[in-house]
């Protein structure tokens, strides 16, 4: 604890939930920060320390990745599958920095040093399978820097379809969803492909919402249901994170709209939505449904979605959805793949996969992507990702904030690549630039605002000081690719986009309350088909605060008198 | 011709990465730029001035003095010729494309694993993975010569897809494991589970052995294309004796059939 302000003086505040107060000429505000907090502006004659000018340069709370695999059995599997990434990608240890490797499924240590240089201060690994928790938070225990949480993967474990098939009531399965939350040490629930890979299990290739699971005899619109008025009921802030059926299956759009018009009304999150927005129109039979599906969207106040834009280029596509992974492995380059059963939980598959501009389908992809982006008019309910690496690395999104920012450089783009893909797409006709506040809402304060965090994301006193400063640069790739300070919890860890110093970040969960008497039920069930007992699953909170290294930061239920959104 | 010696000042200290030695490399370099040449030397870096006493001109021929910790030599040689006096640490000459690697002593692991090609020629043993691949890839050796005077161990010509292997003494296990193509020559006793997992491609050895349950015995055979093969190895420089003197009879197996293969296994008469 320190009694001296670091004051970052004259910067272009770029929050938009703050309220206006404190501004001085042409906008410009300062910012105390103390303690790793923003304070509230000090009195005459509190002790200020450092001063740094910012000279008008614009100023963001530290940006918020909701959807990026960086831990996990799939994300090291994925990095044994492609060891030449990691031979040629190398780099060793320079008295900062500890060695590391990797380019679109970077080590640990590289994942938080690369993260900070772009002014992210968290990132949220979206596929915890529970069996493999422990082996997810230990990586994540070696990602520094930056904050990280995780979404535990249901929806597919056979718990849960044989309680549902057995008539459990929605209670069993709010204390079922909830011990998982505790056990595993998540931040919210993720559903994957519901009913789907467990399906696969059982030979089917493909699974519609109100297609009886082939064993249990559920369909997945009943899964999601439950899931969603479990977090509804548990008043967990972030809401059932769902990533549809049949992903990438051209006519897919009709099972995503079926899915947002299924949850009526109750909130949820669609995650990496441009894989789940694809009509059957024309002669190749693959068509853009983003319009349809931004319309959808755009009526449904109670979804949040990411992208998930392909980028052009190599990476591997790492997914607990075997179905579609086991679909894709033909096409997987170089040919390699792997897909493995995760016990009672569900499944993982991984296919590295190359986006070429000049093929069709994935220009198209490319296109489906921005168009999602450019036609969701809410920012607050549209958020930046990559679904790194299954679309591209997150070092792309400097280039992704500058083709939705820059039209005529999107255009420019847009030219490059199969000429076809102009003819079957609206891309070329929107106008649509975002804004600087709008970047800061789809990448701060909208990410922050669905998962709950309410002391990141904005730069409002109280807030964790994480705190990015950037040149307002005409590129915004450049802008965004090398921020000029970057710090968290009120320390400078970058600066011109290199790194300056590290440390360790929060791990972020939620603890809901429940009734333990779920155990009594669960504890026969490990015993009879886990590998683990139900005493050794749990992970202790001394696991991840590891004598002071790791630290825990606790999302706050939401009561009855608060909105989602 | 001009030659660049290197000669140890003293013992190594730790494991040095010597793949910068490459004679194309520091043909471009004064003899003051390459004693400054930062070498690995385990979590931290040398100057190759540091550890070698440099004589001679920059050329095409660099001469090294061996040792077991030197590793990566010849790594990535596309051309021009690195003669060791003495053993060398793994990994010598991976994925060389060109130019002469030889060894007087004995190579450790991986030693050519991955090479595409030129001549790699080692005096004493070799260690596991001889021409093997590297971790995770699905091709090893796609061409070129490795001539071992000794013996070799596990794993030799893993994955190989082509060139040449010939090896004067004694193989160990899994050798020619999941061979695509290629040659791989035995002057000693192959070890067990020969071809394990081979889908074409030739083994070549002398002796009696017990073939894994996938060959099928397709008895003796005269095969001419052997009188060829041997003319050819008496062109290249250095193949073992052990390794020649074919005499076009050979009992032959067919395999892996559990793996669909047409790989030979030949015992040479």
């Amino acid at each position: 604890m320190s009694d001296a302000y670091t004051l970052l003086r004259g910067g272009r505040v770029c929050d938009p939930t703050w309220i206006a107060d404190g501004a001085t000429d042409g906008g410009l505000r300062d910012l105390y920060l103390k303690d790793g907090r923003i304070a509230a502006t000090p009195s005459e004659g509190a002790r200020i320390g450092e001063v740094i000018d910012l000279d008008g340069r614009i100023v963001m709370a530290g940006a918020i990745d909701i959807h990026s695999h960086i831990g996990g059995g799939k994300v090291n599997l994925a990095r044994l599958l492609l060891p030449e990434e990691h031979r040629e990608h190398g780099s060793g240890p320079d008295g900062l920095r500890r060695s590391g490797s990797g380019l679109f499924t970077p080590s640990s240590f590289i994942t938080g040093y690369r993260y900070a240089e772009m002014g992210y201060t968290a990132a949220f690994e979206p596929a915890m399978l529970p069996s493999n928790a422990r082996h997810t938070h230990l990586e994540l225990a070696d990602v520094p820097i930056i904050d990280k949480g995780c979404y535990a993967v249901l929806g597919n474990d056979d718990f849960l379809l044989e309680r549902l098939a057995a008539g459990a009531t929605q209670s069993e399965v709010n204390d079922y969803v909830a011990w998982i939350l505790h056990a595993t040490q998540a931040v919210g629930v993720k559903v994957v492909n519901p009913g789907g890979i467990s399906a696969f299990k059982f030979n089917q290739r493909r699974l519609d919402l109100d297609e009886a699971h082939p064993h249990y005899g559920i369909t997945p619109r009943r899964i999601l249901t439950t899931l969603a008025t479990a977090l509804s009921d548990l008043g967990v802030p972030h809401p059932l994170h769902i990533h549809c059926n049949n992903l990438g299956i051209p006519g897919n759009e009709a099972v995503t709209r079926d899915t947002i018009a299924a949850l009526d009304g109750l909130p949820a999150h669609l995650t990496h939505l441009q894989f789940h927005s694809y009509g059957t129109e024309g002669d190749r039979h693959f068509s853009s449904a983003a319009a349809e599906i931004a319309e959808s969207v755009n009526h449904s106040p109670n979804i949040s979605v990411d992208i998930g834009q392909i980028i052009f280029g190599q990476t591997i596509t790492a997914s607990a959805d075997i179905m579609s992974q086991f679909r894709n492995s033909g096409l997987a380059s170089p040919r390699k793949w792997v897909c493995t059963d995760i016990e009672c939980d569900g499944g993982c598959g991984l296919v590295p996969f190359r986006y070429r501009d000049k093929a069709f389908v994935n220009a198209l992809q490319w296109a489906i992507g921005l168009e999602l982006f450019l036609l969701i008019e809410d920012p607050w309910r549209v958020y930046l990702t990559t679904d790194h690496p299954n679309g591209g690395p997150f070092t792309s999104y400097p280039h992704l904030i500058r083709l939705l920012m820059d039209r005529s450089f999107r255009n420019e783009q847009l030219a490059r690549i199969n000429p076809d893909v102009a003819a079957h797409s609206r891309l070329g006709s929107i106008d649509r630039e975002y804004t600087l506040e709008e970047i800061a809402i789809m990448t701060r304060a909208g990410p922050a605002r669905v998962l709950g965090l309410r002391d990141r994301g904005h730069l409002r006193p109280g807030a964790v000081a994480d705190v990015v400063v950037y040149d307002d640069l005409p590129d915004r790739e450049a802008m965004f690719a090398a921020p000029a300070w970057v710090f968290k919890n009120g320390r400078l860890v970058a600066r011109n986009g290199e790194l300056t110093a590290t440390g360790w970040g929060d791990t972020i969960v939620v603890r809901p309350e429940f009734d333990r008497a779920i155990e009594r039920r669960l504890k026969p069930w490990f015993e009879d088909h886990q590998t683990v007992r139900l005493g050794n699953f749990r992970i202790a909170d001394g696991e991840i605060l590891d004598h002071g290294r790791g630290g825990l930061s606790i999302v706050p239920t939401l009561t009855a008198s608060d909105s989602c959104f | 011709m001009s030659v660049l010696s290197f000669r140890l000042k003293g013992p190594l200290t730790g494991r040095i990465d010597a793949s910068p030695l490459l004679p194309h490399r520091l043909v471009e370099l004064s003899l003051s730029e390459i004693a400054a040449l930062p070498l690995r030397l385990g979590r931290g870096h040398v100057a190759a001035g540091d550890l070698f006493d440099l004589t001679g001109s920059p050329g095409d021929t660099v001469e090294l003095e061996g040792d077991e910790r030197l590793d990566f030599v010849g790594a990535g040689l596309t051309g021009g010729t690195i003669r060791v006096a003495g053993p060398v640490g793994h990994r010598a000459g991976t994925a060389m494309s060109g130019g002469t690697l030889l060894v007087e002593g004995s190579a450790g692991l991986a030693a050519g694993a991955a090479m595409r090609g030129g001549v790699l020629s080692i005096g004493g043993d070799a260690g596991n993975e001889l021409g093997g691949a590297l971790p995770g890839e699905r091709a090893g050796m796609t061409g070129g010569l490795i001539v071992v005077r000794g013996s070799c161990g596990d794993r030799v010509g893993e994955r190989m897809r082509r060139g040449l292997i010939a090896v004067g003494g004694d193989a160990g296990a899994y050798a020619a494991l999941h061979m695509n193509a290629g040659s791989l020559l035995i002057g000693g006793r192959p070890g067990t589970s020969l071809g394990h997992g081979m889908r074409n491609g030739t083994i070549l050895f002398r002796g009696e052995i017990e073939p894994l349950p996938g060959f099928a015995d397709c008895g003796l055979n005269q095969l001419p294309f052997l009188s060829l093969l041997d003319n050819h190895l008496s062109e290249l420089d250095g193949v073992p004796l052990t390794c020649r003197g074919l005499t076009g009879q050979a009992r032959r197996w067919l395999g892996d059939r559990g793996f669909g293969g047409r790989g030979e296994l030949l015992a040479c008469l």
